[in-house]
């Protein structure tokens, strides 16, 4: 078995998940309670990296649930299937329905159990896009307390500092994957009968985002690179009103809470608010995907703010009233204070001056192809949390990215448990190890190169000018140009640091390589989908088209080039309306 | 423009456990801005002067507390501390140390004593 010398280290187990927070976490505990060997990796340490930790945050359980579970005060008109219908029509009817339905039963019974370990919940606040209060307040650091206490009392391996670069393929079964331990740079085989991706999404495609730096879509990237088809990948979602200036403080959302609690007004460089040509009657109480489109349209046309955003201003309200929101806001943000940032001394006295906001990526609505056992195209490969599609359609309701790392972090470990017992162990193919090491240790062998910090800047921009909230086809033609040039980069990336004990260069020249190729997915699904909806805006088809486009975008890779295949909606119980609508103008 | 004021001096402790006997403390001149963050600073010395620089942070807002280190001998988010003045940049203590400014937060020091350097 000449593969093994390949490895630095070889590891076998039953269930292998790559990621260790909100989904994995939830994953990894359902799995061991199934029995069998259950192994989580993460990139960073178990409780302080990806995208949970960061969440401010709401958790999205039914009002009514609320009220029966924790006796606290919701709504009592609120049901199941109200807030089913929430998230379809809020996804533009995007959604696989049947997804959701399993997403809004099992939500109340997941969230119970962070309570029932121990999680300490807040208020229940009501966040637009539901008809009703849903969102049970608990911090991401809170949920991710509890996690790891669960996880930690549980037979489960956990090892830190992985990071995992591709997944090891017989035929096209999934048998494990292969990564490097950023904190020695040994070369890892992982041996799996089931696979778990709970990697997040890859918002640090883009320059301004509210996410970790590492979420760089490596797990859909590799599930490309396995032969797996993902969805809706036309579909980033964005945040309005996030800080730009100063660098520091860029992705921020402080602003948008601002705008959550008190009526802000958001105006571009004419003073005018533009809301009111997009969503009149909700004006900045619209939809966070419809209040970052119209956002980036003033940029894009040249009505922007000097460091290319728009303007978020309180100045009509009377200055005490400013005041005394600094004392009602929600614990963690009273007296102007946001994570270890005195907000004071960055936005300006707010009874006088405006804050520059711009829009910032914040979620992956689309990700890898799963069907409601987190099965995905690939056998033994399965996923959960937020790099998957099809659960939110082209827009989420705010709070329900933390009800999806539970509902379904639980079913994949569940359903990849079941599958893994009794399943033998692939067989390890040694060419195919070899090449994924080259790749690996490619970057830092060379001589000379490109910078994997002058490429992941490249990308930025390029995401950032073709690919953001709006685009145009010609927009997307040159983002399409840009990727192919790109690629031919890949193989001369240069790491400038030989050492191998946690070299971020050298972590970078692996996920420069995943962003782009969530790039070029990003595009690909967007030069095929004519029409705007959710968070997509095309400025050359500015109608939302349900005759022609109520399909989710599958995209896969053959032969080395990307497929695309537009497949109709699952559809249970809500029928889209028929017609083409104006964008913004939920039907 | 009031926004840039004088280059700050940065001292880092920089140490391999694998390869060096000894930490040593390396100083680099850093343009500073007004909100100049910590791990913005530790982020321009990695990308314009010292690549090998190893540093940890996550989501950059104050939130996931893996950018800790110390800054002029205070355990501070690297994240959230505006920059003030020259800055002296050391590992946290209690932990062991990765390489340079990155600590293994699993591994904490069983002993008190071993502070992880100066």
């Amino acid at each position: 078995m000449a593969w093994e010398t390949l490895a630095d280290e070889v590891l076998e187990t039953d269930v292998l998940i790559v990621g260790s927070e909100g989904a994995g976490a939830r994953a990894a505990i359902e799995a061991a309670e199934q029995g069998g060997r259950v192994t989580l990796l993460s990139k960073g340490n178990l409780g302080k990296t990806g995208a949970t930790v960061t969440g401010d945050a709401d958790i999205d359980v039914d009002s009514r649930s609320c009220i029966e579970l924790w006796g606290r005060p919701g709504d009592p008109r609120d049901s199941v299937e109200a807030f089913f219908e929430d998230m379809v029509r809020e996804g533009d009817y995007l959604n696989e329905q049947h997804l959701v339905w399993l997403h809004v039963t099992e939500a109340p019974a997941r969230v119970k159990e962070l309570t029932d370990w121990g999680a300490k919940i807040d208020m229940l606040t009501h966040a637009p896009g539901h008809t009703y209060p849903r969102g049970v307040w608990i911090p991401g650091t809170e949920m991710m307390r509890v996690l790891k206490k669960e996880v930690e009392r549980r037979p489960i391996q956990v090892i830190e500092h992985v990071l995992v670069t591709d997944l090891l393929t017989h035929g096209r079964e999934v048998i494990g994957a292969v990564g490097l331990r950023l904190t020695d740079g040994r070369f890892c085989v992982f041996r799996a009968r089931a696979v778990i991706l709970c990697t997040g999404g890859a918002m640090r495609i883009y320059p301004h985002t509210t996410a970790p730096q590492e979420l760089t879509g490596d797990g859909m990237a590799m599930a490309l690179r396995a032969g797996a088809t993902l969805v809706d990948m036309e579909f980033p979602m964005f945040l309005p009103y996030i800080m730009i200036d100063p660098p520091s403080l860029d992705g921020v959302d402080f602003p948008y809470l601002l705008s959550a609690y008190v009526e802000c007004h958001a105006l571009n460089r004419q003073g005018e608010r533009y809301m009111k040509r997009w969503d009149p009657e909700r004006m900045e109480r619209s939809t966070r995907d419809v209040n970052s489109v119209a956002a980036m349209v003033e940029i894009l046309e040249g009505r922007g703010s000097p460091r290319g955003g728009t303007y978020l201003s309180l100045k009509h309200l009377p200055d005490n009233l400013i005041q005394f929101t600094a004392e009602w806001f929600p614990e963690s943000f009273a007296h102007w204070k946001y994570g270890g940032f005195d907000m004071k001394a960055f936005i300006g006295d707010p009874t006088r001056e405006a804050i520059e906001t711009a829009p910032a990526c914040h979620f992956w609505n689309g990700g890898i192809r799963i069907n409601e056992r987190c099965e995905t195209t690939l056998p033994n490969l399965y996923a959960a949390g937020e790099g998957t599609g099809l659960l939110h359609g082209a827009n989420r309701v705010s709070g329900n990215a933390l009800t999806q790392t539970q509902v379904w972090g639980r079913r994949a470990g569940r359903f990849a448990a079941e599958h893994a017992r009794g399943r033998p162990l692939g067989p390890i193919h040694e060419e195919q190890v070899a090449a994924l090491r080259d790749r690996v240790f490619g970057p830092l062998e060379r001589r000379d190169g490109m910078s994997p910090v002058e490429l992941r800047r490249r990308v930025q921009q390029v995401a950032w000018a073709e690919a953001g909230p709006v685009r145009s086809g010609e927009g997307l033609a040159r983002g399409l140009q840009a990727c192919v040039e790109m690629r031919t980069q890949l193989p001369h990336l240069w790491v400038r640091s030989p050492n191998r004990v946690y070299n971020r260069e050298w972590t970078e020249a692996i996920q420069a390589e995943n962003m782009l190729e969530n790039l070029e997915m990003v595009i690909r699904a967007g030069v095929l989908r004519q029409e705007s909806r959710g968070s997509a805006y095309r400025r050359d088809f500015p109608q939302m088209d349900n005759e022609r486009w109520l399909v989710n975008i599958d995209l896969w890779r053959e032969r080395g080039e990307i497929r695309l295949a537009p497949t109709p909606v699952v559809v249970t119980s809500l029928t889209p309306p028929k017609g083409i609508f104006n964008y913004g103008f939920r039907v | 423009m009031s926004r840039t004021a004088r280059p700050i001096t940065v001292t880092v402790r920089r140490f391999d456990p694998g390869h060096d006997t000894q930490p040593r403390y390396e100083r680099f001149e850093v343009p500073s801005s007004h909100g100049l963050s910590v791990l913005q600073v530790m982020a321009q010395i990695y990308e314009q002067s010292s690549p090998s620089l190893a540093f940890m942070y996550s989501c950059r807002l104050g939130k996931c507390t893996s950018c800790h280190v110390r800054v002029n001998g205070k355990v501070r988010l690297a994240c959230s501390t505006i920059v003030d003045g020259d800055l002296v940049l050391e590992p946290v203590p209690h932990y062991a140390v990765i390489r340079d400014l990155a600590v293994d937060w699993s591994r904490p020091l069983v002993s008190r004593r071993e502070k992880g350097g100066a």
